[in-house]
């Protein structure tokens, strides 16, 4: 005889009929009554998406003309500046701090990219501080086969790279170290991690330099950016040597300053660049409050995420129901603090509301 | 991978396209942004490993991308209230019949879209294919998961979708 089922089973049943199911529905007035609960959500479900526009009868498109739009945006040669990311690449082996510090000079200068003269107030504050997240949709394959770590050695080619003052993550004995180090607090946990990592803050510097065909304007010759890369601390819980079960991490603000030239003017530059994809540029070059957002890449095909308040603080969730992995990213008033991990994204979201 | 070559794209395209504009015009509402939504999954159809598979699984994978696409773009709205107002008045336009009843229908729309974009990704997208009349086994194939496990997707998702729909009726 068949035990009594669970809303899953239920849920399926409705679409397909499962005629040992129904018999047992016939002597269980609980499954009845759990089946009544299922089926009336269903119906609510259905009734209303029904609301929704019809699907694929109502839509009248031009393929043809859609392809030939789709096939205007492929690139069919290199991008503009693949010329010196052939050098780039020849010179890519010192590379693992070079490539850390170009893609945090790419992320920012991603960050500051918009159309020029957008806001005559942000004239008065020529520099960029992370104070509020956005996420923006990425396109991971397409990134990986157009974009790769050649295009952000190339973006550094349109200038003097100055990481001297860039340190890396080390790991420390205890929170009290990890804490000086980083200039920061640690955030909020319970238990004992089993190791903490700690980053000094840093200044990574780009000078601009009009160089033989890297594209830069005369009027930015000499302009530099100047990447203020904030400390940070991790406490890690990692038993044995396998991968993190759970990271929490915290970081001060990332600032960026411009000098010899508008930080706006930089910014227009740097969207007019080809190596960044088309469809990161638009979404960058919407975010009204550039001085102060800090663009989340979002991939398209990737876990589910959303927008959330923790603790009464703007957060982008990273995951899904199945458990497998979850990402906090929460904003701070004074930085970021990041709660990652094999965990659920519940577990996860209590974790952030008390790092 | 190299990229998928352009007959083979072609052919894709031609064949996905109409479907999947139907698919993220449900969830957005609007003609020429759900068209931007389909070009976008099938521009990285270009670039994944997917494109050399089966037609079910493409046409799974695209299904899954083009929703996630359009769910992500109706998350972004609530950033852009002006963008939505644009969008919504466009709804009206193209709706039939009297004044009175374009704007209700109009809001109950935006009230259906808006209960969506809470609900997690996998939810809404087993929602949204199951509304739209997709099997269980394709519904399966486009979320990467085992099809036992697609009934558990749309008990909780209509389950959150009905609470999160009704509280924004009260």
């Amino acid at each position: 005889m068949m035990h009594c089922v669970d809303s899953t089973a239920l849920r399926a049943h409705l679409d397909h009929t499962d005629p040992e199911l129904e018999e047992h529905l016939d002597d269980c007035a609980e499954c009845t009554a759990l089946l009544r609960s299922v089926a009336d959500d269903t119906g609510y479900a259905r009734r209303t998406l029904a609301l929704l526009e019809p699907g694929d009868e109502a839509v009248d498109v031009d393929v043809d003309a859609a392809l030939a739009a789709v096939r205007a945006r492929i690139p069919s040669v290199a991008p503009v500046a693949s010329v010196s990311a052939a050098a780039a690449r020849r010179r890519r082996s010192p590379g693992r701090r070079l490539a850390l510090a170009a893609a945090a000079v790419v992320v920012v200068l991603a960050a500051t990219v918009t159309p020029a003269g957008r806001s005559a107030v942000a004239q008065a504050l020529d520099a960029f501080r992370g104070e509020r997240l956005q996420p923006v949709m990425v396109d991971m394959a397409a990134w990986g086969g157009s974009f790769g770590p050649e295009d952000v050695e190339a973006l550094a080619t349109l200038g003097d790279l100055d990481i001297r003052a860039l340190n890396e993550p080390e790991r420390v004995a205890d929170v009290a170290t990890a804490e000086a180090i980083a200039g920061i607090d640690a955030p909020g946990y319970e238990g004992t991690p089993d190791r903490f990592v700690a980053l000094a803050p840093g200044v990574v510097r780009l000078v601009l330099a009009v160089r033989d065909g890297n594209g830069v304007p005369v009027e930015l010759d000499g302009a530099a950016l100047v990447v203020e890369v904030p400390g940070a601390v991790g406490a890690i819980f990692a038993p044995g040597d396998g991968p993190p079960e759970v990271v929490l991490g915290r970081s001060g603000p990332l600032v960026v300053r411009a000098e010899g030239a508008p930080l706006e003017d930089i910014r227009a530059f740097i969207l007019s660049r080809e190596e960044l994809p088309a469809g990161l540029r638009t979404q960058l070059a919407a975010i009204d409050d550039w001085r102060s957002t800090i663009p989340v890449p979002v991939p398209i095909d990737g876990p589910g995420w959303r927008e959330v308040e923790v603790g009464g603080r703007q957060a982008i969730v990273f995951g899904d129901d199945t458990g497998l992995g979850a990402l906090v990213i929460r904003q701070d008033p004074a930085g970021v603090t990041v709660v990652g991990g094999r965990i659920g994204v519940s577990r996860a979201l209590a974790l952030a509301a008390d790092a | 991978m190299p990229p998928l070559d352009d007959e083979r794209f072609a052919d894709l395209f031609r064949r996905h396209y109409p479907r999947l504009v139907g698919l993220a015009r449900r969830v957005l509402g609007d003609a020429d942004e759900a068209q931007d939504a389909a070009q976008e999954a099938l521009l990285a159809l270009r670039k994944d490993a997917v494109a050399t598979r089966s037609d079910d699984d493409v046409a799974a994978w695209l299904s899954r991308v083009v929703t996630n696409v359009s769910l992500n773009r109706l998350r972004s709205r609530r950033r852009a209230d002006v963008r939505a107002q644009v969008v919504a008045a466009r709804d009206v336009r193209v709706l039939p019949d009297e004044p009175d009843d374009e704007v209700v229908v109009a809001d109950e729309r935006a009230r259906v879209r808006t209960a969506l974009g809470v609900l997690p990704e996998r939810q809404a997208t087993a929602l949204l294919l199951r509304h739209a009349g997709h099997s269980y086994r394709e519904i399966a194939t486009a979320l990467g998961v085992a099809e036992g496990s697609v009934g558990v997707l749309l008990a909780r998702g209509e389950r959150a979708f009905r609470r999160a729909h009704e509280e924004m009726t009260r």
